[in-house]
């Protein structure tokens, strides 16, 4: 064996072995964090819902690894809310055992329930970076129960606001900070646990990072990390010269801002692409809206890092350097980057639609990275009331399941929650049964329901619940008016809507934003979601996997005829081939002309 | 006392294990695997009666096999379909809607593996208290048969919403189907007595997959070990961590998921017994993933949901299995310079074809077995025993080439590889003991597998982990493990309920109908049973928790709220190291009876500590601080008690142990090797 005494393994700062193994460790504390914080919340929006994420962030707030569960969105800005801190109290404000609460939204800008936890961490009593976490809470108070609404026209009415509060400071709880919190929430249970849970998973991670300082030296880990900058941003900027430049347009448009029902909301959006850089402008972003659509904070930042890693550099750590190349150019006042008090239950309703937007542009320069529009609506569905059994008042939340879109080699894949969610998972029915007054009936496939192509999208679901105690009904719908659409002449999928038929009445009553509904008892729900776009023109899908769609029910006869142009012989599976040449001859000239 | 043997049928080899007291203990037999069942229980059990053991005069036969994990992966079974409440035919393909790739746009599922021109609804329904709110239609049911048979299916999975509560509904159904149609049917109550439907349904469809495959297989090995002269007892391993009769393996065997790697966890509890550890860490390593697992008074943790191909995309179990972590990081590891420009260790491997570099069969790529080579822990005259040489020059190459793309060293990419490999290690070992709430440091690591003890002195330092005991025959240690295996069965209810609020005579006379059937069913297990012995749990948690904590109860007297609500406090603060502030309810989600039939097992050889010690060889080996002249020892020359000072290196046939340096190694009076770990970085 040729090995000599003198090429022993030297650590130095910018190895690329070392840096590896650096990286290793800070992920393995981030998944050590996110452990200890899924097993002890006490909501099923974290424990379930995986609604959080954990990050660790560098002394200036900047991003160096996350848990491998975080949610997308909610890391890519984590930074954002803890460097108010900074600004507010300085470094030398900032001790060890200090433990931050934020969710204020003139700077967070998302909905109040999402509450970020964060800790500093010290070594040799200098600030070397903090541990951050933001998870969605139950409850913050505000006009409904849950805190999410439909209507409202400031963010006052969404709940109570905690701009960088210490709830600890040097080790010791606050306990004016905890009262006040214990009677400003319909649920102080769950949301004092799933604090605590936020609490005790940023403190081990404190610990643990400055136990991995004391073993390798700061030197040495911070140099790793500037490394590990260095080489994420060169990866990202690669990956963009090999796109070509250009200014990509797109342009969509919301329903309605969820008070004025009948005005949709023009979105249009340009991506550039110039060199190594990635920029997207939002310069024509309608204005802030009266009712809750809006976002602020760096959301619009935000929503284009996940766009652009999703599509562009999906392998590898999400760092701050990934997105050194990524901006954005937006004025103040837009519906993603609202200001004075602007409402934002429903911010992230906006931003699925936002995040297609975006993939929509991209496809004109890498037709083969992004996939056709998704369901894209949160679908966000809450009911709520009082338990006759507990005689405790109770509230549900989830969001639905849908379509997604055609991907450039296969059909979209369904059901799924949305772009923006991650390792989310819907709640059984077995479990909302056992713990709620409620009856889940049905939920199955909706035939049709995917935008049709030579790949077809994903299909929507129909979910019935049927309420014997009667509820009330938050829900949130969108893309009923601008339906998730199809790549390449692919077809549009059917939109998601809610249906509510009361038991003493015969007709339905649609709705696709509705807040605080009445249900009687007895009454029936009916949520659709939507499906995903279809990708390429649909006379081109070979005739025996729209045969195959049909025998499995996801596509009617006549979809089979009207969408793809099959015609299958009555009664049977059988091809009726003249007539399918006819007709798709037929769609092929329409398309073609 | 009496004989038994254990056969663990792997994908490449086959191992045989046998133990007779009366004619001087253990006896190891390896055969490559066959196709056909009854040829391997033949084979095996023929090499067996060659090397002396009395086949005849065995009452136990353990077998181990991955016909169910092999069938699930390739997706070679019954045609099956699946009958539902009416309303939840898609439960199957629905899921959970969760894509836990999340920045992947392509991301999708595996596919469900009934289509859903197969899969049919029936009107009934039982509420969440298991009252009938409305009766199964069993006209419906008719014409679904009809329809079954004439679609041309092997096997059926019954799944109805609540069935866990009352099954009266699904019992029906499977009786009627069943006999309508001639095919294996299974319902899901009798695999999962827990809520949520998605896991329990594809429990069933799963286990209705795999169930005529495994039945014939079963038959078909008994066959071939009655050829072979056995006359008594068959059992299966089962994943839970004991064995299982061979008639309950064929009508629930989805229960044989994990049937090997139990073997190795019973034979690490057993060890850890026979060492004073009843709280040890199994870890096991081969050619492509290391797996961890965690003991815990002498029993291997299993989980409440196991995913069948991995949860990323895989299919969810709601059965018990032995909580395995897995992670890929193996000998075919493959070293990469990945899109950032840095070093990345697997998850991609090499297999056993072309396998490493230095195993000459065309493999070009460095793995971490190369990096082992390359460093001088390897022989490459004394592979497997010196079975197999490997080829030192193409490790080098392998090495070489990766250096220059990194522009270092190779003896610091080695390393590097080394060290990548163990992070990922650790990993597993992490996932499976603080995401149960344990501190790794707490427990002593118990390695084998044919590279476990090559890294477990370097994953226990990575974890805070003081000392590693390798057993004897690391690399037979399945089949070895499963002599010990005892006779298991787990059920379990749903009871979901404060605990303030539930009749507790009534609770404890469920508990006591659970175990007394249990016992039952055990004493009709096997003539070779001579104890029962039950444990009950309570999975608790905080009123509006998801994550439960697993109580055991003492047996016997009658519950109090008050006194299960204290056992779960005590608990959650030994497990998070605090009780909530918030004034919270526990709830009592579940009842589990775990039962063991306990039948005869090998008693330990000691070795004989008054001969002396043949010297070590020395070769150059190198750690993290370069190449040193390293002691090579074999291991049947070491001695009860002689300590063994790192850098060192222990070899024997299908393993080589690995002694870092500032460790102390020891060999106790049953020939284990004890280390003990230094603190600090491997």
């Amino acid at each position: 064996m040729n090995v000599t005494k003198t090429a022993a393994f030297a650590r130095s700062a910018n190895d690329p072995i070392t840096i590896s193994i650096v990286q290793s460790l800070m992920v393995a504390i981030m998944d050590e964090c996110e452990i200890n914080l899924s097993r002890t919340a006490l909501s099923p929006l974290i424990y379930e819902g995986k609604d959080y994420c954990i990050g660790l962030l560098d002394r200036q707030t900047r991003t160096i690894v996350q848990s491998r569960g975080s949610v997308p969105t909610f890391m890519s800005d984590l930074g954002v809310p803890v460097a108010d801190a900074l600004e507010l109290y300085g470094e030398e404000g900032i001790h060890p055992g200090d433990v931050f609460m934020m969710n204020y939204a003139e700077i967070c800008g998302q909905h109040l329930n999402n509450m970020v936890l964060y800790a500093p961490v010290h070594h040799e009593d200098k600030l070397v970076g903090f541990i951050a976490t933001r998870a969605h809470w139950t409850d913050v108070g505000g006009m409904t129960p849950g805190s999410a609404s439909t209507n409202s026209t400031e963010i006052f009415q969404e709940g109570i606001q905690f701009r960088t509060v210490k709830i600890y400071k040097r080790g010791e709880v606050c306990p004016e900070i905890m009262r006040m919190l214990r009677h400003n929430t319909r649920y102080p249970e769950l949301v004092i646990g799933d604090m605590e849970a936020q609490i005790a998973a940023v403190e081990l991670g404190r610990r643990r990072y400055a136990a991995l300082i004391e073993n390798y030296g700061w030197d040495l880990i911070s140099s790793s990390i500037d490394e590990l900058w260095t080489r994420s941003e060169a990866l990202a900027r690669e990956r963009i010269r090999a796109l070509p430049d250009g200014t990509y347009s797109a342009e969509a448009f919301l329903d309605d801002d969820g008070i004025d029902l009948e005005t949709p909301i023009p979105l249009k959006l340009r991506v550039i692409i110039d060199g190594d850089s990635f920029t997207v402008d939002y310069s024509d972003f309608p204005p802030q809206t009266k009712g809750p659509m809006n976002s602020g904070g760096n959301v619009a930042e935000s929503v284009a890092r996940v766009a652009f890693k999703s599509a562009v550099v999906p392998e590898g750590p999400a760092t701050q350097a990934t997105f050194a190349p990524v901006k954005v150019i937006i004025p103040d006042g837009t519906i993603l980057s609202a200001k004075n008090n602007a409402p934002m239950s429903l911010w992230t309703v906006s931003i699925k639609t936002v995040v297609d937007l975006i993939y929509l542009a991209m496809s004109q320069a890498m037709p083969d990275s992004v996939p056709a529009a998704h369901h894209g609506s949160m679908g966000v569905y809450s009911f709520s009331g009082v338990n006759s059994e507990t005689g405790r008042t109770y509230s549900t939340a989830d969001t639905v399941l849908g379509g997604w879109g055609a991907r450039p080699d296969a059909d979209g894949f369904s059901p799924l929650k949305t772009v923006t969610h991650g390792d989310t998972k819907q709640v059984a029915a077995e479990v909302e049964e056992v713990l709620f007054p409620l009856v889940v009936e049905k939920h199955e496939w909706i035939p049709d329901s995917a935008g049709p192509g030579e790949f077809r999208g994903g299909l929507g679901l129909k979910k019935v619940y049927r309420l014997p105690e009667g509820a009330r009904l938050v829900g949130a719908f969108e893309r009923a008016k601008c339906p998730p659409w199809g790549l390449f002449g692919g077809g549009s999928a059917k939109p998601g809507t809610i249906f509510v038929k009361q038991p003493d009445e015969d007709e339905w009553h649609q709705f696709q934003k509705i807040t605080a509904y009445p249900i009687k008892p007895g009454g029936l729900v009916v949520l659709l979601s939507g499906g995903g776009g279809g990708r390429g023109f649909a006379w081109k899908r070979p005739i025996e996997k729209v045969v195959a769609d049909v025998r499995a029910g996801y596509v009617s006869r006549k979809g089979a005829a009207d969408d793809y142009g099959v015609i299958l012989n009555a009664g049977s599976l059988g091809v009726d081939i003249e007539a399918t040449e006819q007709r798709r001859q037929q769609m092929q000239a329409q398309t073609t002309i | 006392m009496a004989s038994s043997i254990a056969i663990d049928i792997g994908g490449t080899f086959t191992d045989v294990s046998g133990f007779d007291p009366e004619r001087g203990g253990l006896w190891f037999e390896k055969t490559p695997t066959t196709l056909r069942p009854d040829e391997g229980a033949l084979t095996g059990l023929g090499k067996l009666s060659k090397a002396g053991f009395d086949v005849p005069a065995a009452l136990i036969l353990k077998h181990g096999t991955t016909v169910v994990i092999n069938s699930i992966l390739e997706r070679d079974g019954a045609r099956t379909a699946l009958v539902t409440t009416q309303g939840f035919r898609d439960v199957l393909e629905i899921g959970r809607g969760n894509r836990p790739e999340s920045f992947n746009l392509m991301y999708s599922r595996d596919p469900a593996f009934v289509p859903r021109e197969l899969r049919f609804e029936v009107p009934e329904r039982m509420d969440a208290k298991g009252n009938i709110a409305v009766a199964l239609d069993m006209a419906a049911l008719e014409r679904i048969a009809l329809e079954i048979k004439e679609a041309g299916v092997d096997a059926i999975a019954v799944s109805f919403l609540h069935a866990y509560r009352n099954p009266v509904h699904e019992i029906a159904a499977a009786e009627y189907l069943a006999k309508a149609t001639g095919c294996f049917v299974t319902a899901s109550h009798d695999l999962s007595g827990e809520y949520r439907e998605y896991e329990r349904t594809s429990t069933a469809a799963l286990n209705a997959f795999v169930g005529p495959k495994a039945g014939r297989y079963v038959e078909r090995f008994k066959t071939g070990a009655e050829a072979a002269g056995f006359t008594g007892d068959l059992y299966l391993m089962g994943s839970a961590g004991g064995v299982l009769t061979a008639d309950e393996a064929s009508r629930r065997p989805i229960l044989l998921i994990e049937s090997g790697p139990v073997g190795g966890a019973a034979g690490a509890a057993e060890i850890g017994k026979l060492t004073n550890n009843p709280n040890v860490i199994a870890f096991d390593m081969g050619g492509t993933t290391a797996k961890t697992v965690m003991i815990e008074n002498g029993e291997a943790a299993v989980t409440p949901v196991y995913y069948a191909a991995g949860y990323n995309r895989g299919h969810p179990v709601q059965a018990a299995v032995l909580d395995i972590v897995e992670v890929g990081a193996g000998g075919g590891s493959i070293a990469a310079v990945n899109e950032m420009g840095t070093l990345s260790v697997g998850p991609r491997s090499a297999g056993s074809v072309p396998g490493p570099a230095c195993y000459g069969n065309g493999g070009t790529e460095a793995t971490v077995t190369d990096a082992n080579l390359y460093l001088g822990r390897l022989d490459a005259d004394n592979f497997l025993g010196g079975e197999m040489r490997l080829d030192v020059a193409a490790a080098e190459r392998a090495i070489n080439e990766l250096a220059e793309k990194l522009g270092q060293t190779p003896l610091s990419v080695a390393l590097g590889i080394l060290r990548l490999a163990t992070l990922t290690m650790a990993s597993s070992v992490r996932m499976a003991t603080l995401e149960r709430g344990y501190d790794p440091s707490d427990f002593a690591m118990i390695a084998y597998g044919g590279a476990g003890p090559l890294h477990a002195a370097a994953v226990a330092r990575e974890m805070g982990i003081s000392r590693v005991i390798i057993p004897g025959h690391p690399g037979h240690f399945c089949a070895y493990g499963m002599l010990f295996a005892d006779l298991r069965s787990d059920v379990a209810e749903t009871i979901g309920q404060p605990v303030s609020k539930i009749d507790m005579a009534g609770l404890t006379a469920r508990i006591a109908a659970m175990v007394e059937t249990s016992r039952e069913e055990m004493g009709r297990a096997g003539t070779s049973i001579h104890e029962v012995r039950t444990a009950i749990f309570a999975d608790m948690r905080y009123q509006n928790q998801e994550h439960t904590l697993s109580v055991r109860l003492p047996e016997g007297g009658t519950l109090t709220d008050v006194a299960l609500r204290e056992l779960f406090e005590e608990a959650y603060r030994q497990r998070y190291g605090r009780s909530t502030a918030a004034d919270l309810a526990v709830d009592l989600v579940s009842i589990r009876v775990a039962t063991t039939g306990i039948g005869p097992r090998p008693e330990y050889a000691r070795l004989n500590p008054t001969e002396t010690p043949e010297k070590p060889r020395n070769r150059t080996v190198s750690f993290a601080d370069g190449p040193v002249d390293c002691a090579i020892w074999q291991r049947e020359d070491l001695r009860a008690d002689t300590p063994v000072d790192g850098p060192a290196i222990i070899e024997e046939g299908a393993s080589t142990t690995v002694i870092l340096p500032g460790d102390v190694a020891r060999v106790d009076e049953w020939g284990n090797i004890h280390i003990d770990i230094a603190r600090g970085e491997a």
